[in-house]
């Protein structure tokens, strides 16, 4: 019996643990400075869904790149608003299942 | 937050003004690892600095400007053209208006990533164009106006949200009318938090 609430447990633990299911990659043009690019982090961040611990910005590439748990992809367009928004110009838009089973 | 101090000799260095100013990039160009833009630019001097540069000013004075830059991962270049319009003196004196023009080349020797310190040196050709204007006190009339050219070395150092940029203006060329003061040099230390 503790064994099968143990592994009941540990299964819901697992669960919970796969939050973020969606990997987004952004290609971003016009970051040339770190501190430019802050604003982008900021709100990336204050996106519903989102994996603040995730988000992670790569200048010399040109990537913004983050993961979220959201009942819908998030759409490039709305992407490209926030990205225009924060003094940028979203390029291309990649998102990937984090769990393909999932979908 | 900024600071400036100007050295004229020992006893005449102070605390300049407080401002206030605003900006409005009107055009912007994004490619990878660069953007250019333009802005105008606008900004309220207040007259609560120290005194010790002669007449004070009875009013706040005013800047107005336009701007171009770019900004890479290696380097960066500005230019600006600034129309500063004056108050007058608390005893009634014109205090000349400035054209200011401002050309300036910077480098990042390490693009280094979003979450390292990150380091830009600069170096500025900063103009002063004074207009030329006669006041008249009493009998006695003084000549204001000419020209000031100063060569600018500075550092933009930030970390994610945090930039610090100093700098030290080094007077070059002075065409100032006879009797004027002018400064041998300049110093600007700015902090700034991204919120």
């Amino acid at each position: 019996m503790r064994q099968c609430i143990f592994m009941a447990a540990l299964m819901m633990l697992s669960f919970m643990a796969q939050a973020a299911d969606r990997h987004y990659e952004l290609h971003v043009d016009g970051m040339a400075c770190p501190y430019c690019a802050y604003g982008i982090e900021k709100k990336i961040k204050a996106l519903d869904g989102v994996d603040t611990s995730s988000v992670e910005i790569k200048l010399n590439d040109g990537l913004v790149i983050f993961e979220a748990d959201t009942p819908e992809p998030m759409d490039q367009a709305s992407l490209k608003t926030l990205i225009n928004d924060s003094g940028f110009t979203l390029r291309q838009f990649q998102v990937q299942p984090i769990n393909p089973k999932q979908e | 937050m900024a600071q400036t101090i100007s050295g004229h000799d020992a006893n005449e260095s102070g605390r300049g003004p407080s401002s206030f100013s605003t900006k409005y990039r009107f055009w912007r160009h994004d490619t990878f690892g660069a953007q250019e833009s333009a802005a105008v630019f606008g900004k309220v001097i207040f007259d609560d600095g120290d005194s010790g540069h002669g007449a004070e000013p009875d009013g706040n004075d005013y800047l107005l400007g336009l701007a171009y830059g770019f900004e890479g991962r290696k380097w960066y270049r500005w230019a600006s053209v600034r129309h500063r319009i004056n108050a007058e003196t608390t005893t009634g004196l014109t205090r000349p208006g400035v054209w200011l023009v401002d050309l300036v080349g910077g480098v990042r020797f390490s693009p280094t990533e979003y979450h390292e310190p990150d380091w830009v040196w600069m170096l500025e050709l900063n103009g002063e164009l004074i207009e030329n204007v006669t006041q008249s006190v009493g009998s006695a009339e003084k000549q204001l106006g000419g020209n000031q050219w100063f060569l600018s070395p500075g550092l933009m150092w930030t970390h994610r949200n945090f930039a610090l940029k100093a700098g030290v203006q080094l007077l070059v060329i002075d065409d100032l009318s006879a009797g004027q003061e002018q400064d041998d040099y300049r110093a600007k230390i700015e902090l700034e938090w991204h919120l």
